[in-house]
């Protein structure tokens, strides 16, 4: 069951990543419905879970809305491994406070978002610092703020 | 020498398969161009966009009505027969010869919808429900009655893939409807910005902003958007304009693709410089 709940919840979440979550872009600034998705994954079973389902959901995803096959793939597999970082073993599932889950949803999707610009944006003229704010931290921020209503639901994930 | 690796192996692992994925990521990157790849990928997009497209009529609270489309296409084609009108005026203004003047021609519209929108600052892209099997190909110009979207880049039999014009492969050469001068518009990732006009050359805030007679993709003389602010650049010889565009790209829901013959919009373009630049 493991390895179909991402599927299972990867399937709506992106409907939803194309359909109704442009209604809420700011500045083509869009809260990110997989990265949340990917970052909960990645907390609750370690980087390796994390950083796979990163992969291979980011590559899904690139490959059903016709981007660049590869980008969400890289940026993913990033937070993937960068939410896992923060899991511990013999943590129950009690144990985690929504707002340290927040938090780390907060710098995986960060990070996704930073990559994701850096790496596909590199024909544009931006620096460092600018990126990592207006197109990684601001980003981030609104999946986080997003990802308040799924942590409802965080015990089925 | 086999327990020594088992061991590196045992403690990074996870880093070797981070490593790992990362490259592979990046070489798929490169493989994208690929025709085959672009053909898997318009298979793949066209069997989700079918799904994506049923959500997005659920979600579609203002069903538009027939007559509602016929009217938009209407006031798509005025807009445009509107733009060459007011050109020539102010051609005729400036006692211009007829010289160079082309005669445009009104290409046929496909009415559509945006199916879904995606992509970051850089890409942005959206699925439109129109196919081959409405006679659309890669690089047919997407438009609205205010001006212009995109462009096709990917096709499907009932579904398309459009750069919009908040991204960073689309540029189109562009002319400044008042003095005629020509420019290429580009995304750098926060503004349309026509870059490198001399600063002699007269251009303020809210010049009209209009397709090129020398653009390749694009017919002449759509609407494209007016000009916001003239940044000064190159230690004051040059300036950049930053534009605005007529549509609100972002929140655009109908759109019409302009079915053109690219080898007669080819011969009825005057080569020049800036359509070596333009895609």
């Amino acid at each position: 069951m493991k390895y179909i709940y991402p599927i299972l919840f990867f399937i709506p979440l992106a409907l939803l990543q194309v359909t109704v979550i442009p209604f809420f872009s700011y500045n083509s600034v869009y809260p990110d419905l997989i990265g949340i998705l990917i970052a909960i994954l990645g907390f609750r079973n370690g980087k390796i879970y994390g950083m796979a389902n990163g992969f291979f959901l980011g590559l899904l995803f690139d490959i059903l809305t016709g981007g660049a096959i590869g980008l969400s793939s890289f940026s993913k597999t990033i937070n993937g491994f960068m939410a896992g970082h923060f899991y511990k073993e013999e943590r129950k599932d009690e144990e985690i406070s929504n707002m340290k889950l927040l938090l780390i949803i907060l710098i995986s999707t960060s990070l996704d978002s930073f990559f994701y610009t850096f790496l596909g944006g590199s024909k544009l003229s931006f620096n460092v610092f600018y990126l990592l704010l207006v197109h990684g931290l601001i980003p981030g921020f609104y999946s986080a703020v997003f990802s308040l209503p799924i942590l409802f639901f965080k015990e089925k994930i | 020498m086999k327990s020594a690796f088992n061991s590196f192996y045992k403690n990074y692992k996870e880093y070797i398969l981070f490593a790992i994925l990362l490259l592979i990521s990046i070489s798929l990157l490169t493989i994208n161009a690929d025709s085959k790849i672009r053909k898997f990928k318009a298979i793949a997009f066209g069997h989700f966009a079918i799904v994506s497209a049923g959500v997005s009529e659920i979600i579609d609270w203002s069903e538009d009505s027939k007559d509602f489309k016929k009217l938009q296409e209407l006031n798509a084609k005025l807009t445009l027969e509107n733009t060459l009108l007011k050109s020539r005026v102010i051609e005729n203004n400036k006692l211009r010869a007829m010289l160079g003047f082309k005669n445009q021609k009104l290409y046929p519209l496909i009415a559509g919808e945006v199916v879904s929108k995606h992509g970051s600052v850089f890409n942005g892209q959206f699925i439109i429900n129109l196919g081959t099997r409405d006679s659309i190909t890669k690089g047919m110009p997407v438009i609205t009655e205010k001006g212009i979207v995109g462009m096709v880049t990917n096709v499907s039999d009932k579904f398309s893939t459009v750069n919009h014009i908040y991204n960073s492969e689309f540029n189109v050469a562009v002319t400044f409807a008042e003095n005629n001068t020509e420019g290429i518009l580009s995304w750098n990732g926060r503004t349309l910005i026509v870059r490198n006009i001399p600063t002699t050359t007269h251009v303020e805030k809210d010049y009209k902003v209009i397709t090129s007679d020398f653009s390749t993709i694009f017919p002449a003389k759509i609407p494209v958007g007016k000009v916001s602010r003239v940044e000064s650049s190159a230690a004051g010889l040059l300036s950049d304009i930053v534009i605005v565009p007529f549509e609100e790209i972002e929140s655009v829901g109908n759109i019409f693709v302009m079915k053109i013959n690219k080898q007669e919009l080819f011969l009825n373009t005057t080569p020049n410089t800036s359509k070596d630049k333009e895609e």
